[in-house]
């Protein structure tokens, strides 16, 4: 069970590398906030899978408020797009 | 093969560090150093630190960027002036 956590774990982390290419190659900005609201998603869900591997429950935390502050990011920059100032 | 995480997220961590530096458009640059404070924090749970993850996520991802974003609504960037947001129309 840990290792398939893990092995999940890893390719999570991977995905979340290979949506840094839409980042960067990313024409408009909308692209660059969806990218990397669905990284932070991914790397939410691999420190999910990461507590699972390592049996500790103080990682859950981590996971909880990366999701919360992801969506956090992504709201802010999507007003920032709708009205040019803060 | 818990190395083959932390050799992940430092490649991660490595090529978010250069698109902030080699980006043209402003926002699409803050935006890079975004996403650097959320790979950081995935490389800190790798690293066992989890308190130290959560420091990271909350001055990393939201408190910098919201400073820079706040910066850039105060020099009145290209973001205004463009409707299409392109990227090679920087400033």
């Amino acid at each position: 069970m840990r290792t398939v956590a893990l092995v999940v774990c890893i390719t999570q982390v991977a995905i979340a590398c290979s949506l840094l290419v839409r980042l960067g190659l990313g024409p408009t900005v909308s692209d660059r906030i969806v990218a990397i609201n669905a990284i932070s998603i991914q790397l939410a869900v691999a420190v999910l899978f990461y507590a699972v591997a390592a049996d500790r429950v103080a990682y859950l935390d981590v996971a909880i408020w990366m999701v919360a502050f992801g969506y956090l990011t992504s709201f802010i920059w999507s007003r920032y797009l709708e009205r040019g100032l803060l | 093969m818990f190395w083959a995480l932390d050799y992940l997220c430092l490649l991660a961590i490595v090529v978010t560090a250069a698109l902030t530096v080699l980006l043209r458009n402003l926002a699409a640059s803050v935006l890079a150093l975004s996403t650097m404070g959320v790979v950081l924090t995935a490389s800190f749970v790798v690293l066992a630190a989890p308190d130290v993850a959560l420091a990271e996520i909350v001055v990393g991802t939201v408190a910098m960027p919201v400073l820079y974003f706040v910066a850039l609504g105060k020099l009145r960037t290209v973001i205004r002036e463009n409707a299409d947001l392109g990227e090679e129309r920087g400033p």
